[in-house]
């Protein structure tokens, strides 16, 4: 079995590795780039990019590429703005979907979307880090019973990339609500939106799709001048209560390369009835002690990905013997989607999950703004 | 448990006063200390008092999560200089444990500590 697969939208975007994923499987087929027609010079030029490192054509019309024969699948992952009608486009089409996170830039196209993957009965996934090792390892603890009856869940994670500019500390006044208008420009994103996404994946996912009821957040720019250029927070916390009495809290924010020798701050803690465990997804981390011990240092400055956004930018830090080492994942998130393709088995995470994720990242910037806690559902 | 209090509050302001991370600008915190439901609510204060002095600014926001029936007690905080925080009380079901994150606008300090419990009476 052959599963055709059709990329939507390029380079400098985490196409880049779901696209080289998605080739790795034997059982995907990568059918071409492709994109509206009418995107900017920069970004068909990433597009052509990625879609000459894959070694596949770039179609440069959306509709034609969709007309194309042999494609099951459209793996999209473009910037926030056109995800949602783009993933909209793909799905009238017939087209299971591979989405990126967040689902969309406005809850009116994801809702819409919801209603559309149901109707047609596809089978979709947004990426999250629930395949991912700390996850699979959380769960298994919970499924234990190693700590009884889940009350709590705690996830930091925080990302170590970006040079930080030690702003003067003032409290952000957050305006992103109802909804943002402006998701990503080349050095800053909105970091709660990009980041906590995985977190409320994780404690939908965890808790077996317990309702979100409500959030109080917290938005802050703490470390670059870009987001606050911008007006897009570089952190946010939240607190989480969901369906169960279930309590959540994130701590999510790109917090710059000196933050952590390797790629972040990542812990998951559980509280139970019975107790506690917490997962930390550097706990395999390896050390060497030496008298050639030196410090770790940041990787120069690039211009053209100055925040490491992409994996294409290859920026590593680099100077001493000590090194982190995240746990591989038995199997990428691309490979669980395609098992699931091949199995017609709904995935961890659905559309429909990312619309329910969606409705409490807006809500968290409505906490923001108006300093209170927002009920939801 | 004050006298822990004492000793903690000074070990961590006096590190963060040197700047080794910058200035602080978020503290997650989870303490489990005793197994008295009864004292959640007291040590969650301590733990915020703390946090508004580590961070040096004072409290303008709380939001608050669980309580005594639960075996928890969660808070997020806003402090006046935009900085806020995450502390958590747990009720302990094994020996006291403390885990503490502060994030620096240019590093950050991890610190856990497993007190003995006479130091808490």
């Amino acid at each position: 079995m052959s599963i055709g697969i059709l990329l939507v939208t390029g380079g400098r975007t985490h196409q880049e590795g779901y696209g080289a994923a998605f080739q790795a499987d034997p059982r995907a087929r990568l059918i071409a780039v492709s994109d509206e027609p009418g995107v900017d010079e920069r970004r068909a030029a990433l597009n052509q990019r990625l879609a000459d490192e894959l070694r596949i054509p770039y179609i440069r019309d959306l509709g034609e590429a969709l007309r194309r024969d042999g494609i099951q699948a459209a793996s999209i992952c473009t910037e926030h703005h056109r995800q949602g009608r783009l993933s909209i486009r793909c799905a009238e089409a017939g087209k299971h979907l591979y989405v990126d996170k967040p689902l969309a830039g406005s809850l009116d196209e994801a809702r819409r979307l919801e209603r559309i993957v149901r109707e047609k009965k596809l089978l979709t996934q947004m990426f999250t880090q629930v395949t991912a090792a700390p996850a699979r390892k959380a769960r298994r603890l919970l499924e234990r019973g190693q700590v009884g009856d889940l009350r709590a869940i705690h996830h930091d994670l925080l990302f170590a990339k970006g040079f930080s500019a030690g702003l003067p500390l003032v409290p952000r006044k957050e305006t992103a609500a109802p909804a943002p208008d402006q998701f990503l420009v080349p050095e800053a994103k909105r970091e709660m939106f990009n980041i906590a996404v995985y977190s409320l994946a994780l404690f939908r996912w965890i808790t077996g799709r317990k309702a979100f009821r409500s959030v109080a957040a917290h938005t802050a720019n703490y470390f670059f001048d870009t987001n606050k250029k911008h007006g897009m927070e570089d952190f946010g916390a939240m607190l989480v209560g969901l369906d169960g009495g279930i309590t959540a809290t994130v701590a999510a924010g790109r917090t710059g390369w000196r933050s952590h020798p390797g790629s972040g701050h990542h812990r998951i803690r559980l509280f139970g009835s019975r107790g506690s465990a917490i997962v930390d997804a550097f706990a395999g981390h390896a050390e060497i002690t030496s008298d050639q011990q030196s410090n770790w240092r940041v990787p120069p400055k690039n211009p053209d990905d100055p925040m490491g956004f992409w994996s294409s930018s290859d920026q590593r830090k680099t100077g001493g013997p000590e090194w982190w080492l995240p746990a591989p994942p038995a199997k990428s998130d691309q490979s669980h989607f395609l098992d699931c393709l091949e199995k017609n088995r709904e995935p961890e995470v659905t559309v429909p999950d990312g619309v329910r994720i969606l409705e409490v990242l807006f809500a968290a910037y409505r906490s923001a703004a108006e300093k209170r806690t927002v009920a939801l559902g | 448990m004050q006298a822990y209090f004492k000793w903690l509050e000074p070990t961590i302001a006096d590190k963060l006063n040197q700047q080794p991370a910058g200035a602080p600008v978020f503290v997650r915190m989870f303490l489990q200390l005793s197994p008295d439901h009864g004292l959640l609510r007291s040590t969650l204060a301590a733990a915020l008092g703390m946090s508004s002095k580590w961070l040096g600014a004072a409290q303008v926001r709380i939001e608050e999560r669980g309580g005594a029936r639960e075996g928890f007690l969660t808070a997020m905080a806003e402090y006046a200089g935009g900085q806020s925080a995450l502390v958590t009380v747990e009720a302990a079901s094994g020996d006291p444990t403390v885990s503490i994150l502060v994030m620096g606008q240019q590093g950050s300090l991890k610190f856990d500590d497993y007190p003995e419990p006479e130091v808490l009476r």
